[in-house]
């Protein structure tokens, strides 16, 4: 891997980032690669020092993602009042923890104790959350959308039943060509009806698409928490 | 080694030294690299985590080669969190010290 090919693969891993953000970042390795260069290292030696760019990339988009998560260097007001004491403790914690597996009876329980009691708090927000939204905003706007939807079947219902009573209206009242041309119209109209119907069909899809993903959203919210 | 874990230890290494003096980020890279088996790359989060964090800033400083390099310092607020996690290390390592140099019959 070369400079030019290090570089693109690490803003494309960047692209969940803004733009000024990757920029920076990625100024940061076109200044080591140059440093590499003063110190007589090929650029390719210095792009295999550098590691994976898709795992370098990772670090940057956690860090955007988990704040809250890992946040020991800047505690979360939301999880406690009292911010030095927190500090401290998830200092310990990020030292501490992940060599404690490998003694399951020695101190395992407290940290853990500590993240799941975290993701209680936020997890209770979550509910909270998705309750107050969909009593007064979420379940309405549902309503009338799903009317809208319904509704919106009378277009191919009407159609086809106007089509038949034209044809059948037609051939009991007049004679000579006069049914022929009112039944031509009267296909025509259940034609249309059908094209219409197929309309409806995608659209209430795409409304019930709609509605599990916006369902399977306010699940996720209330289980993973904000 | 878990990630969580090397992410500590990488931070108190670089505030540790950057509390000698100032440096750029090759600079880190290689000392860190010399003796700990990590990717050069991996040094470049974690010196952006810190500045976001207000424990390190940065400046720009001519280089012989003529390009400007990007040194970083400690900040008052990197200093004490250095000297904190200082002390987790040392408190950390005599107790993993303790257990693999006689281990448990002391408990």
């Amino acid at each position: 891997m070369n400079k030019e090919q290090f570089l693109s693969a690490l803003n494309e891993a960047l692209s969940p980032l803004s733009r000024s953000e990757r920029e920076d970042i990625l100024s940061d390795y076109i200044e080591h690669f140059r440093a590499g260069r003063e110190n007589g290292k090929s650029q390719e030696e210095v792009a295999q020092a550098l590691g994976d760019p898709a795992e370098l990339a990772r670090a940057y988009v956690e860090e955007l993602a988990g704040t809250k998560e890992h946040g020991y260097s800047e505690p979360n007001p939301s999880v406690s009042n009292s911010q030095v004491p927190l500090a401290v403790e998830q200092t310990q914690t990020f030292l501490v923890q992940p060599v404690i597996p490998d003694q399951p009876h020695a101190q395992e329980v407290p940290p853990a104790g500590r993240s799941s009691n975290h993701s209680g708090k936020s997890t209770t927000l979550g509910i909270v959350v998705v309750v107050l939204v969909n009593v007064f905003l979420g379940a309405w706007i549902l309503l009338s959308l799903a009317a809208a939807v319904l509704s919106l079947w009378a277009v191919p219902v009407c159609f086809f039943f106007t089509g038949i009573a034209t044809i059948v209206g037609a051939i009991v009242s007049f004679s000579g060509m006069l049914p022929l041309v009112f039944s031509l119209f009267g296909v025509s109209l259940i034609a249309l009806s059908g094209l219409a119907g197929i309309g409806m069909y995608y659209l209430s899809r795409f409304f019930i698409r709609g509605v599990t993903r916006y369902i399977q959203f306010c699940a996720r919210l209330c289980k993973e928490g904000l | 080694m878990t990630i969580q874990f090397k992410k500590g230890v990488l931070e108190l290494c670089v505030l540790a030294l950057l509390d000698s003096r100032d440096r750029y980020g090759y600079e880190i890279a290689a000392s860190l690299t010399k003796g700990i088996e990590i990717s050069d790359g991996t040094v470049y989060p974690v010196l952006r985590r810190l500045q976001q964090d207000d424990y390190l800033s940065s400046y720009l400083c001519e280089s012989q080669g003529g390009a400007p390099r990007k040194y970083y310092t400690l900040t008052p607020k990197g200093k004490e969190f250095l000297s904190l996690l200082t002390g987790e290390w040392q408190r950390f390592s005599s107790q993993v010290d303790r257990i693999l140099h006689g281990g448990e019959e002391n408990e």
